[in-house]
């Protein structure tokens, strides 16, 4: 009877505000069944340790009914009915023995009494682990759902693609001694594609699906082939970073949109670390076209306006020689028709004649001295040297000319000796031989295959004590310089550019004179133009350094 | 009366050359000088108008770009002055409008440097014959116009209806005098002016007229 009074407010509820309806229905029932029977059995345990003979610790069997009862009761429960059994067995060993019962009786009782209190210790240890680790789940499972909402309302574009298959083969190439994994992409064009049918789109969120013009991101499940444009060398350099087993990738892509339209995308990608990861790896976009679109309006607006000035330039400065060499042209002229004027005279006046003469030569003299000093005036006007590291410069000018690569789709892969010596020189004008160089070289390959439009530049530090010079090479991909050209390369007004006013290559080549270093042409033997220039490393830096 | 001598000296004409190069002062003074013509040079316009005034005929020699104030100023400046002097420019480089705007303002030639040595001095020969012409039409006014001032104010009348073509008789009805009184002045306007026909006469004064 006591019992019954104490469970009633001792039922454990093990699923707070959960369940409801006919599931909690099924559940009490079953805990009914549970406590009944545990009642019953408790019951015949009493009844046959009370009032049998039967030697044995009986009441080691309360262990049972604490078993059965236990997941019905709150940890309060428990404790109260361990604390039950534990009286009932004491109140059967009064009841048949009395206060005077014999060693193993007092043994059997011990034993039993540490059953139940066993019982009940691992009992609450069980259920206390159970409740945290519902905890747990209820919590990962809210996070789990947090994470889902971010992916999905994020303004950003994401998705989540299998690379398994592609990894299993970059896995394999390795295998079979793939090393640089540009290189095979050059020998093998399909690749890259090959590689874009691999990928499989698994879920997008709103974002991308409004981005690729999607009527809803379930259509973009699949091969990612069909959103990359076929000569993107961003999907080669995701590749190479996954081979190289890179953590991350960053950069810009190119994606089509279902109705066709190019998107310049920024593009983030975490590698997971293990393996079977692969199948869900995230991928995040930023839509950058129309940012893009005007950097690359106010860059052509810019070199409009640098072409415009280079022009009003050119004609003031072509006005003023004019004028200037006009002068002493015009005395020249006029003396050379005056001394024939003496000449011509019966009798000639000779002596007029050569102060004439005279004259016309030392005016040919100051014409000839005009166009030197005007000639040095170009050179030197403008410039203001400074320590450089050339380094530095070709970062620069990589990235000033970053929109031009990626309109030509083309790479760039710069190398750097360790140690570079710095160099004296107008930094500006450096870069302007670097832009006009890389230009050349991405203009080059407009021809040669997407994948293989490779720009190195290379800078090297002094060969040995006896050349202490810088040099910087600048290799294409191209179809190299032809024989006929080469000779011309660097002639004033020569060019095969259409449109091309031939003036890039001979300004390099007089500005890297003027520092005191040497421009060179000539063709690589695994095809494409190498252009070398060298400068000599600023000796007082080198010594003080 | 001058002396037969100075006159002919003062007739010598004389060419001014203003041009900031030196080179080209020195050869066109050479060249001028191998036909015997005479000049004078100057490195500014203001030295030229710092310069004494001369009364010999010739003709002014000017590069348009010139320091200070430009050719082109200087011909607006001795316009203004009513000095006739022709001038002659000379440019580095051929300015189309500027060498419209000159030869408007009534300059003789625009020769662009460097100019054949014909061109130049059959220029400055044609600039010479018109200031010449020039200064002997001024030398005529001015006597007429001495002429003109010993006539008394009856006899002016007078002349200014022969000049009309008006008849004695209408003459002397117009003035309210006598037909004999109309023949007497109108003999004196004659010999006072010195013409012997009204032709003479006519031509005389249209010259006061101007």
């Amino acid at each position: 009877m006591s019992r019954d009074a104490a469970e009633t407010p001792l039922i454990a509820d093990p699923e707070p505000g959960g369940a409801c309806g006919p599931s909690r229905r099924i559940v009490s029932t079953r805990r009914r069944w549970h406590r009944l029977l545990a009642l019953l059995l408790g019951s015949a345990v009493f009844v046959v340790d009370t009032f049998t003979d039967v030697t044995g610790a009986i009441a080691v069997l309360y262990v049972l009914v604490m078993l059965l009862a236990a997941e019905t009761f709150s940890r309060r429960g428990i404790v109260l009915l361990a604390l039950a059994c534990a009286c009932l067995t004491v109140l059967s060993f009064l009841t048949s023995h009395g206060l005077n019962a014999d060693v193993s009786a007092m043994l059997r009782f011990g034993i039993s009494l540490a059953a139940i209190a066993i019982t009940a210790a691992l009992l609450l240890r069980d259920q206390t682990s159970k409740q945290s680790l519902m905890e747990a789940n209820t919590a990962l499972a809210r996070s789990e759902k947090r994470h889902r909402s971010i992916f999905e309302q994020a303004r950003i574009s994401l998705w989540e693609q299998d690379f398994s298959e592609v990894r299993n083969l970059l896995t394999t190439l390795r295998q079979q001694g793939v090393q640089d994994l540009a290189a095979y992409a050059r020998e093998h064009p399909a690749f890259p594609r090959d590689c874009a049918r691999r990928i499989r789109t698994v879920h997008v969120n709103d974002a991308t699906a409004e981005l690729l013009r999607l009527s809803s991101p379930s259509e973009a499940q699949g091969p990612i082939e069909r959103f990359l444009p076929a000569d993107d060398p961003a999907l080669l350099a995701v590749l190479v970073a996954m081979a190289e087993g890179r953590s991350r990738f960053e950069g810009r892509a190119k994606l089509v949109t279902t109705d066709g339209q190019v998107l310049t995308v920024l593009i983030g990608i975490s590698f997971p670390d293990e393996a079977d990861e692969f199948g869900r790896v995230v991928v995040g976009m930023v839509d950058v076209t129309q940012r893009e679109h005007i950097q690359q309006m106010q860059l052509a607006a810019q070199a409009e306006l640098a072409r415009a000035s280079r022009a009003a330039t050119v004609g003031a400065l072509s006005a003023s020689i004019a004028h200037e060499l006009n002068q002493p042209l015009g005395a020249v002229v006029m003396n050379a028709q005056t001394c024939l004027r003496w000449l011509g005279k019966d009798p000639p006046d000779v002596e007029a004649a050569m102060r004439a003469a005279e004259r016309t030569a030392r005016d040919g003299r100051r014409a000839a001295e005009i166009v030197q000093r005007t000639r040095g005036q170009l050179v030197r006007d403008q410039r203001s040297d400074e320590m450089i590291d050339l380094r530095e410069v070709v970062g620069e000018t990589v990235h000033l000319l970053e929109t031009e690569l990626n309109a030509h789709a083309t790479r760039v892969v710069t190398q750097f000796a360790p140690s570079i010596p710095p160099i004296r020189a107008d930094r500006v004008a450096l870069q302007q031989v670097l832009i006009n160089l890389m230009t050349n070289g991405i203009h080059a390959m407009t021809e040669t295959q997407a994948a293989a439009r490779e720009l190195t530049v290379s800078v090297d530090g002094p060969a040995g004590p006896d050349a202490p010079e810088v040099r910087v090479v600048i290799q294409d991909r191209g179809g190299g310089i032809p024989d006929d050209v080469h000779a011309r390369l660097f002639e004033p007004f020569f060019t095969t550019k259409r449109g091309g006013m031939g003036m890039g290559l001979a300004i390099c080549r007089s500005t890297i004179e003027t520092y005191g270093g040497r421009l060179t042409a000539r063709n690589h033997e695994q095809g494409g133009a190498v252009f070398e220039f060298a400068l000599p490393a600023d000796q007082d830096a080198a010594q003080t350094s | 009366m001058k002396t037969p001598v100075a006159a002919a000296s003062a007739a010598a004409p004389l060419v001014f050359i203003v041009d900031d190069d030196e080179a080209i002062r020195e050869a066109l003074t050479d060249l001028l000088r191998s036909v015997g013509i005479e000049s004078r040079c100057f490195g500014s316009t203001r030295e030229l108008l710092d310069a004494a005034p001369t009364d010999r005929p010739g003709c002014l020699i000017l590069d348009v770009r010139l320091p200070g104030i430009s050719g082109l100023d200087l011909q607006a400046q001795l316009m203004r002055d009513r000095n006739t002097r022709p001038i002659i420019f000379m440019t580095g480089h051929g300015d189309i409008p500027m060498s419209v705007r000159a030869m408007k303002a009534g300059a003789m030639d625009f020769l662009t440097k460097p100019f054949r040595d014909q061109d130049m001095l059959d220029v400055v020969a044609a600039a010479i014959d018109k200031d010449m012409a020039q200064r002997q039409e001024a030398a005529a006014a001015k006597e007429v116009a001495a002429q003109a001032a010993t006539l008394t104010p009856r006899e002016t009348e007078v002349m200014a209806a022969v000049v009309k073509g008006l008849m004695n008789k209408q003459i002397a009805g117009l003035l309210g005098i006598s037909e004999i009184t109309v023949k007497l002045h109108r003999g004196n306007v004659m010999r006072k002016m010195e013409v012997r026909s009204v032709a003479d006469l006519v031509r005389k004064a249209e010259l006061l007229a101007r």
